[in-house]
Parts: C-alpha cells; sequence; structure tokens
C-alpha cells in the first residue's frame, strides 16, 4: 500500500469539505483497504468517519425506520427494530461475509462496495471499470460474478446482500453533498456501467451517504432474502433473491421480487411481481412467477447457470414467504 | 526391567503441541537474527518474455536498500533441471526476476518498484494440450514435454485384452489446478559465518534437498551448509523448494548480513508450488460377467513453468489403474507439459487421487451397466492379497517395487476386502442404498463407494542414532521434518517401546543436517515405515549396549544410572522386501444430498475404512484420515486456481476466492481401521499420510450417481458442472 495521508473530520461538514476526487471516506474499510492493497484503486486521502457517531443509530422515523449510514452490518443483525416486515434486512445482514466484517462493514459502506468480478480484483489486468478499454472477463470463463441480463462494456455485477431488500422494502437513500442533502430512492441509487463504467452508483465524488429511510410497511408483509453461494459462510452472492408481499384475504399483496448480483445493479422483476400480484400463493404459480423473472435473461458464455440458481431462489422464496405469512 | 505398558497403538499426546497451540513454537517467519535485513522478490508481470536487461542501480541507491540480486548474480549451477538460480527468461505471471535486501520490508517493497527490466514480451501457452502441438511456444531448451517423452508402462498387453473384451467402458475426466494452502507460507533466513551458512526454513528434505541445492547453487561443499527447520505449519507434501533459500542466501552474502524472506500469501498462492491440472482418458475391458480384462489409463499433466517433483506426480496418477482391480492386462501412460502457469509440484497423494476418480468411476459405471450392486463387484474384482497375475520380472534378490507394474509378487498385507466390508456396514449399505437413478423429488440423497491403494514407504533408505545418557534419557537423531503429521510423536512412541523406557525419557533432535543423520524426503507417506524402521533398530542396539554396559539394575532408571558412557545405537536401512510389496488400502463411503435445482451437494455423512497395518497412535491416526478426507472434500466441491486466459495471471491468489472448504461445510468423517499388523512395518505400521486423500473425489462423483442418475467426470464440482450433468441426464 502507497502511503496515504488519513483525515478524521469531527463534523458530517468538515468530512464533506475534505471530500474530493482523490478522496475516499472509510468507515468500516472492509472492501477500500482491499482494493488499495491490491494496487486497483489510488487515492491521496482516506477521510474517517469514525467520529460521526451520530450517524450509527437505528431509529424511528415518519413510521418507519431511519437507519444510519454508519450503522454496522451486525447493527442490524441484531437490531430489535428490524421486525415484521423489516426482518428481510436483518436475515440479509446475516447473510454477509463472516462475522468479524459484520463488526466492522457499515450499511453505507456495504452499499458503496465495488464489484468483486475478478478480473477489476486483479490489478494485472486492466478493465473498463479500472479505466482501461477493454474487458477481459467476459471473455474468460470466469462468470460468476457477471450479469446474465446484459451489461455495457462493463458486465460486473453489484454484490451488496442488503441493497436488493432495501430496494424492495422502498427505501430511500439520504444524500449530503456540498449543495446540501437529497433523496434518492434505492434503486435509482445504482447506475450499472452506464454511462461510466468505473463507478455503480449516482453518489458524486464530494458526497457521502448519511442514512437509509425504511418508508411504514402493512404489518403483514413479510419478506426472505435467500443467497446462492459457493460457502455457507464468508462468500459474496453468486445471485440472491430478495422476495416480500402480504396476504390480503389469501391473496398476495404488495409483491416484491428482486434479485442481486444477477444484472449490474440489482433489479426488480416486475413481470414476475404482477404475475402473483392478487393470486393465491402455491408451488405452481411460485414457479412461473421464477420462470418470469428470469425471461429476459441473457447469459454470457458461463454463466447461464446463474439462472437455474435464480430461479430457485425465487420459487422457493415466495412458499417461504407463503409459509411466514401463514398461508 | 519390566514394562508395564505398552505404547504402541496408545493415542499419547502429540509432543510440543501445547506449544503449537500458545504460539510458543517457533516458525521460520518468527525467527530473528542479529543484524538481519528483510527479503522481497521482484516477480515478472509477464507470463513469457525475455529480460534484455535490469537496471538496479535506483532501487540500490534507495535508503536502506542492502543488496539486490539478479539473474547477473548468478552461476551455472542449478535448482533443478529446469530452474536455474534467476534466469534471463520468466515463464509464468510471479516468476522470480530479482530480490532485495533491506532495513525493513516496506523499504524492500519499495525498491521493487524501483528496479527497472526490459522485457522483450513472448508468445505465451497456457494450455497443455496447445503446449504440445509442434509449433508451440517453447519454454525450455528441451521442449514442453517434460522428459522429451511420455512415461509409459504395461503389464501383459492391453491391446489384446481390449481385444478379448465383451464390453469396452470409457470415461474422460478433469482435474482442476489448485494450491495446497499450507497454513503457513513459505519462509526462509539464511546467515553466513565466513564461507559458511546456516539457512532456516519451511522444508520437507534438510538432507535430501535443502543441503544439496543450496551448496550447489553457491558453490560451497555440502559441509558448509547447515539447513534447520524448527517447525513447519503445513506440509501437505508440498512445500518443495523452488527459489526461496538460494535467493535468501545469496543476499545474504552480497549484504554481509542475515536475511530473512517470508512470502504473502499471494506470493504462496502464485510461486509456491500448485496441484497441476490433469486430464485423463480410461477404457476399460471386461468379460461378460464383469471381470476386468484390461484397463488402459492415458493422463495429460499441465506441470506449468518448471517440474518441481520430477515425474513422480504423473507416475503416481497410473497406480490404482495398474493395480487395484485384478487384471492381467493394464498400460498407464502419462505426459506432462510444460505451460506458461505457474508451477506445479508435489502435493498430498501426488497424481493418485486424480487417476483413482477416473478409475472409481468408470469401475463404478460398469456395475451398474452390467445391473451389479457397486460393492459386489468390488468385492468380486478387487486385487488380493496375492497380488495381480503374471510373471516377476523384478530380479530375485531386489526389492519388490512399491509402485510395481508387473505381476507374480505378493502384498506384504492387503486387507482391502475388510476395509470394504466394515465400511458397508458401517454406511448401512446394503440396507440403506437406493437403486442409481430411483430418487426423485428436488433433494435426493445417494451414497457411493471409492477404494484406494497407496505406495506405502518401501524402497527409501533412512538412518537414525540412539544415545541413552546415565541421567535416563534417550536421545533419538532423526533428520526428517516433521511436516505436521506427526512423526515426531510417533517416531518417540516407537523409540520408547523399543527401549522399554518411560515416553518422557525420549528426546526428539530431528530436522537439523548438523545434528541429525542423513534423511529422506519427508514424502510418500514413508516416514513411519521407514524412519521407523531405523529408529526401532538403533534403540535396540542402544538397549543392548545398555543392558551389556550397565552396573545398575532393575528398571529403565536403575538401568541407566548403571551406565558410564552413553550407550549409542545407529541404524541405516533400505525398507521393503524382496518377496513382497507394501501397500496401504482404503475403501470410503460417501453419503451426499443434491439439490437438483441449485446443484449444491452437501456431503452428509463420510465413512473412510482404512488398513495401514497397526495403527501407532490412534487418535493421530483418526485426525490423518479426517484431516485428508476433509482437505480433499473441499478441493473436490470448489477450490481452484483460476488463470487468466489471455495474460496468464492468477485471477484469485487469495482464501476468498479459492474457496477453500471452511469447517462449517465439512461433514463428520467416521474412521476405522482394518486389518492386522504388516510383517515389514516396524510393529506392523504402513503408511498412512497420503492414502485418505486417495478415493475422496470418486467417492463423491459415484454417491452423487446414486442420486441422480449421472456421474461427475469433472473436479471441483460447482453448481455449473452439477447443473449441466443433471441436464445431461435427463437429456
Amino acid at each position: 500500500v502507497k502511503p496515504i495521508s488519513f483525515e478524521e473530520p469531527a463534523s458530517l461538514r468538515s468530512a464533506l469539505d475534505l471530500l474530493d476526487d482523490r478522496s475516499r471516506p472509510i468507515a468500516g474499510g472492509s472492501d477500500l483497504l482491499g482494493e488499495l492493497k491490491e494496487g486497483i484503486v489510488d487515492y491521496s486521502t482516506l477521510i474517517s468517519l469514525a467520529a460521526l457517531s451520530d450517524m450509527r443509530r437505528i431509529e424511528p422515523y415518519e413510521g418507519g425506520l431511519r437507519i444510519g449510514a454508519l450503522a454496522t452490518i451486525s447493527d442490524l443483525e441484531f437490531s430489535p427494530q428490524l421486525t415484521g416486515p423489516y426482518q428481510m434486512l436483518a436475515e440479509a445482514a446475516r447473510g454477509v461475509a463472516t462475522p468479524e466484517i459484520r463488526y466492522q462493514g457499515t450499511v453505507g459502506g456495504n452499499l458503496c462496495q465495488r464489484p468483486r468480478c475478478l478480473h477489476y480484483r486483479s490489478a494485472l489486468t486492466p478493465c473498463f471499470k479500472k479505466g482501461g478499454d477493454s474487458c477481459p472477463a467476459v471473455e474468460s470463463p470466469y462468470q460468476d460474478y457477471l450479469s446474465i441480463f446484459g451489461g455495457s462494456r462493463c458486465y460486473a455485477v453489484h454484490p451488496s446482500d442488503l441493497a436488493p431488500p432495501l430496494i424492495a422494502l422502498d427505501a430511500r437513500l439520504v444524500i449530503a453533498g456540498p449543495s446540501g442533502t437529497r433523496e434518492v430512492g434505492a434503486e435509482s441509487f445504482f447506475t450499472g456501467p452506464d454511462p461510466d463504467p468505473r463507478r455503480e452508483t449516482v453518489l458524486e465524488p464530494r458526497e457521502l451517504v448519511t442514512s437509509v429511510i425504511l418508508p411504514p410497511m402493512p404489518s403483514g408483509w413479510r419478506g426472505v432474502y435467500s443467497k446462492a453461494r459457493p460457502r455457507t459462510a464468508g462468500d459474496f452472492a453468486i445471485v440472491s433473491a430478495s422476495v416480500g408481499f402480504e396476504l390480503k384475504g389469501g391473496r398476495m399483496a404488495g409483491v416484491r421480487i428482486v434479485l442481486g448480483s444477477a444484472a449490474p445493479t440489482p433489479i426488480r422483476r416486475p413481470l414476475a411481481e404482477a404475475l402473483l400480484e392478487g393470486q393465491e400463493p402455491s408451488e405452481d404459480l411460485a414457479q412461473q412467477a421464477a420462470v418470469a423473472a428470469l425471461a429476459e435473461a441473457q447469459p454470457l458464455s458461463d454463466n447461464g447457470f446463474k439462472i437455474d440458481l435464480a430461479r430457485a431462489l425465487i420459487s422457493r422464496g415466495v412458499m417461504r414467504v407463503a409459509s411466514a405469512t401463514g398461508a | 526391567m519390566t514394562q508395564t505398558e505398552t505404547l504402541i497403538g496408545t493415542s499419547v499426546g502429540r509432543i510440543r503441541l501445547a506449544d503449537r497451540v500458545t504460539g510458543r513454537a517457533e516458525y521460520t517467519a518468527d525467527l530473528k537474527r542479529p543484524g538481519m535485513l528483510y527479503g522481497r522478490v521482484l516477480r515478472s508481470p509477464h507470463a513469457h518474455a525475455r529480460i534484455a536487461r535490469i537496471d538496479a542501480s535506483r532501487a540500490l541507491a534507495l535508503p536502506g536498500v542492502r543488496a539486490i540480486v539478479t539473474y547477473e548474480d548468478v552461476s551455472d549451477a542449478r535448482i533443478d533441471a529446469d530452474l536455474a538460480p534467476l534466469d534471463t527468461i520468466v515463464r509464468f505471471v510471479g516468476d522470480e526476476v530479482a530480490a532485495v535486501a533491506a532495513d525493513s520490508e516496506s523499504i524492500a517493497e519499495d525498491a521493487l518498484a524501483l528496479i527497472d527490466v526490459d522485457y522483450e514480451v513472448m508468445t505465451p501457452v497456457f494450455e497443455a494440450a496447445d503446449a504440445l502441438k509442434p509449433d508451440a511456444p517453447q519454454l525450455h531448451p528441451n521442449g514442453n514435454l517434460v522428459g522429451g517423452s511420455a512415461l509409459e508402462v504395461e503389464r501383459g498387453s492391453v491391446r489384446e485384452g481390449l481385444a478379448a473384451s465383451d464390453r469396452v467402458f470409457e470415461g474422460r475426466f478433469h482435474t482442476q489446478m489448485h494450491g495446497p494452502v499450507g497454513m503457513e507460507t513459505r519462509a526462509a533466513l539464511a546467515e553466513w559465518d565466513g564461507d559458511s551458512v546456516t539457512v532456516w526454513k519451511t522444508s520437507r528434505a534438510v538432507h535430501a534437498v535443502d543441503r544439496q541445492t543450496l551448496a550447489r547453487v553457491l558453490g560451497i561443499p555440502a559441509d558448509n551448509v547447515r539447513v534447520i527447520c524448527t517447525a513447519m505449519g503445513g506440509g501437505f507434501g508440498n512445500k518443495d523448494e523452488g527459489r526461496l533459500a538460494s535467493l535468501t542466501a545469496m543476499l545474504a552474502r552480497k549484504a554481509g548480513r542475515p536475511v530473512r524472506i517470508e512470502y504473502s500469501r499471494v506470493e504462496e498462492f502464485i510461486a509456491g508450488r500448485n496441484r497441476q491440472e490433469t486430464d485423463i482418458d480410461l477404457q476399460i475391458g471386461v468379460a461378460a460377467d464383469g471381470r476386468p480384462l484390461a484397463i488402459d489409463m492415458e493422463a495429460t499433466m499441465n506441470a506449468g513453468a518448471y517440474v518441481a517433483s520430477g515425474m513422480g506426480v504423473t507416475r503416481r496418477i497410473g497406480q490404482g489403474a495398474l493395480y487395484l482391480y485384478t487384471c492381467e492386462n493394464a498400460r498407464f501412460k502419462g505426459m506432462t507439459a510444460y505451460t506458461n502457469r505457474p508451477a506445479g509440484g508435489s502435493f498430498r497423494g501426488l497424481g493418485a487421487p486424480l487417476g483413482h476418480f477416473a478409475l472409481e468411476v468408470v469401475i463404478d459405471q460398469i456395475a451398474h451397466e452390467l445391473g451389479i450392486d457397486p460393492l459386489d463387484y468390488r468385492l468380486a474384482h478387487h486385487v488380493t492379497p496375492a497380488g495381480q497375475p503374471g510373471v516377476r520380472k523384478t530380479p530375485l534378490h531386489e526389492l519388490a517395487p512399491d509402485q510395481p507394474v508387473e505381476g507374480g509378487i505378493p502384498f506384504s498385507s492387503n486387507a482391502l476386502r475388510e476395509c470394504i466390508l466394515a465400511g458397508a456396514e458401517r454406511i448401512g449399505w446394503r440396507e440403506r442404498r437406493q437403486a442409481t437413478g430411483s430418487a426423485t423429488g428436488e433433494v435426493r440423497r445417494g451414497i457411493g463407494i471409492a477404494l484406494g491403494n497407496y505406495k506405502g514407504g518401501g524402497n527409501v533408505n533412512a538412518q537414525a542414532e540412539v544415545r541413552i545418557s546415565k541421567d535416563g534419557r534417550a536421545r533419538v537423531a532423526i533428520g526428517n521434518v516433521d511436516v505436521g503429521q506427526g512423526s515426531e510423536t510417533v517416531l518417540a512412541q516407537i523409540a520408547a517401546e523399543t527401549l522399554g523406557s518411560p515416553l518422557a525419557a525420549i528426546e526428539m533432535v530431528m530436522a537439523d543436517t548438523e545434528t541429525t543423520p542423513p534423511a529422506h524426503v519427508t514424502a510418500g507417506s514413508a516416514t513411519t515405515m521407514t524412519s521407523g524402521t531405523a529408529v526401532k533398530q538403533a534403540a535396540e542396539e542402544a538397549l543392548r549396549q545398555l543392558k551389556e554396559r550397565s552396573a545398575g539394575t532393575g528398571d529403565w532408571v536403575g538401568l541407566t544410572a548403571g551406565l558410564a558412557d552413553d550407550a549409542v545405537g545407529t541404524a541405516a536401512i533400505t525398507s521393503g522386501s524382496p518377496d513382497a510389496i507394501i501397500n496401504s488400502f482404503t475403501a470410503h463411503f460417501a453419503e451426499v444430498e443434491v439439490d437438483t435445482l441449485t446443484g449444491r451437494i452437501r456431503v452428509v455423512r463420510y465413512v473412510a475404512a482404512h488398513d495401514s497395518g497397526r495403527i501407532i497412535n490412534p487418535r493421530m491416526a483418526e485426525n490423518q484420515v479426517s484431516g485428508g478426507v476433509l482437505q480433499f472434500l473441499g478441493i473436490a466441491m470448489r477450490e481452484e486456481m483460476l488463470i487468466d486466459k489471455r495474460s496468464g495471471v492468477t485471477l484469485n491468489p487469495n482464501f476468498l476466492e479459492h474457496k477453500s472448504t471452511s469447517i462449517v461445510d465439512f461433514p463428520p468423517v467416521e474412521v476405522i481401521f482394518c486389518g492386522d499388523a504388516d510383517p515389514l512395518g516396524p510393529y506392523g505400521a504402513k503408511a498412512l499420510g497420503e492414502p485418505p486423500v486417495v478415493p475422496v473425489f470418486a467417492a463423491i462423483s459415484n454417491a452423487f450417481a446414486n442420486a441422480t442418475g449421472v456421474w461427475l467426470h469433472e473436479v471441483p464440482f460447482t453448481p455449473a458442472r452439477v447443473l449441466a450433468a443433471l441436464q445431461r441426464g435427463r437429456a
């Protein structure tokens, strides 16, 4: 790791003042330090957010919850407030990495982490995401972390475990910048490789995610998060599925199906959601929804198996929610 | 002297275990010498290139940099036939280019970036099949086929056997390149005193390899080289020497100060020595009743840039094909190809787990096709204590080969049948196993079997010295390295048992060329059989002297107190016998659960039955078996080194993406020991270190087939491969 300067601002304001193209905020550091160590990013200054303890709170907010961006993954995992509809977020948190990393990593960091594409993560293989002029991954057989829903120059998927359930919960991200704060829907926070394959989100270099707002949900709404990964512990998702709905008179309502690690951004599957909406849950329907969710998939040469995985996660997810909602 | 309790077959605690688990044990990277410098290695960013020029002047000008070595500092002496200490050709991404010694590791690291190297990039080749084509880029002067020709051995005539066969079954198999992932990374520390050098290092052969190699490379007599291995953090047959110790010693000589180099985890992956990617074709011809008439195996191994262990790894691929089933005609052909990948080397089991994978899957398929229970098929045709049919070719007075080709020589002992029967009973084969392919539903269970035979440590030279002193201590000097397998404890048990002394009286001295007699490589699961025999004989001689010369009487304390001078027994032996082949045997049984929607295989139960003769230390032996099984379940399921096909860059040199299995995903392993004392082994012991890894891939593939009706032919068994196999099965 090259020498790098380290700032510890006492307030959000001074943290924002320090941010620029050559600096990077650091909270848990579990992804950033790896990137620096591998030599795939180059920043001159790290701006520690450690002093901004206000940003770690999880609290009631407008009938829902507000989660500070510095809340750790394990804060979510063990929070007594993530009950009912919000349980799925705790379940997703439990699926992140290992206990050590969950104690260190934060919500904001999880949403802003960089892709796991093996070629992106190797300093010796130039690629679009590192500012190069080709993609070595798309022609390689190592495509577990690549999209099955197309791409644009870069095909790397976003690895966040928290983003898909946040999208299912209609969460909004609060972003602070030089000219004040703005709110962005969790789904539109992620941009994919267009227009710039070097970044994955709408976050500007001088901005910070400060909190996540979970709107109120119908009390009977339940969601589940399922993650396909090589090993039971420690791994990033090959693909994940967040499925949720409530039962109204035995029929599914407020259906959300979101795939993670399947496309450059976490994606909702509106056709599959519509197929379930207003219907009674059944194995058959769950499988139809799974097929519909992947109907538009365009796998690369070596990741077609992710379609099978995603279908299994969705169909089983629907049945798990059905039993959780008492169907 | 009375002996109240036998130590053989007793689970005494591992010697120095408390030191290891409390952090007191000193591994090479823990050692420090006064004035010691820290070294780092500059590695090639190209898979294949010629170094036109190296200019290290900017690096040398960096304050704190004390010495740099490049190809200009080396003589013609070589580490191996294909490996110079440093070279003007680099052959893989990560190949050594230069080394720096500095006051700190970070200064040394900074200096690497200041070494200017002009590379003339050449075309690389990464696949074995491509490397063996006539127009392929050549890595070494004698071509890409290691040794210049295929290794080919045959018993009888497979051509005739296949012609006489009623049916011929065949299969094509693939196994991956992966890292051995010892917990300790490689390290070396060198300190000169005049023209003599002491080198502390991770090692599996301080005498047989390191001392000789260093003497040659450094241009000094072997007597001037002392090599010590203080403790090993995982050997797994893998810590073959590359360039590390030579570069460390060269730097120390140039700097005039001690130098230590410790590999990072990334370096351990790319510049250690890896298991080679291998392709195997197998044909088995059978008579109408299923009896094997010909077994014909051909393998191609991708050796990477250098061959660290010669052709031994390739040779072992054929061990099962040549000897596991009674068959008059058997042939093995192995080709080993240089490519521009990180170098391969020896790793636990050598080629045997790869060859057994192919053999035991095709045997399972034969039984299935013929409508015979695969357990019954194996009971009918496994090799018996009589060995293979045919005429002995080894002259009668010479030691029998322990990886034999010829027939006509019996085994010293062979309890394979007992292993099969005991394992089958434990897993409930007759009661619980369904017909292959009959399971239905999304998640299906299946039970599979696979057998193994393994060379047992014959034909190896070993020496030992046992010195009894009047204070009641017995010092056992043996030059081997305890690579983690526990040989220090087992050899101490053998010594104490032979002497009739308490175990606490034994002081083990190992892995130091100055204080121990010459020893073989810790390899081939040979230590208990060979060094154990040497220790036993040396102890017998020392005991004879003790009894003869002691003025004392009574028990061990009384006898030794009566000694005027030390009683010293030495032994130099060659293990083996002209009359018998020494092999260990194993039968493994796996029960798996296959999720047919996600392609995930979960091993729910694993039974490993082993004939390793008499077991000296049951608890350590059980750990050895379960450790080996778990290690290879991880390799079976996921572990792999991924090489970028365009650049040759290793894309996953880390624990996150190499996917070594963690403990939560392992099943319990039930271990059964079968068979009696081997007549040739010390106290009846045979080899155990490697046999547990031999049948694992096939046991999983066969259990998978019992669950789903299709066999897996490619390791690792990833979800992508599982789902593709299920798709083929449905088609």
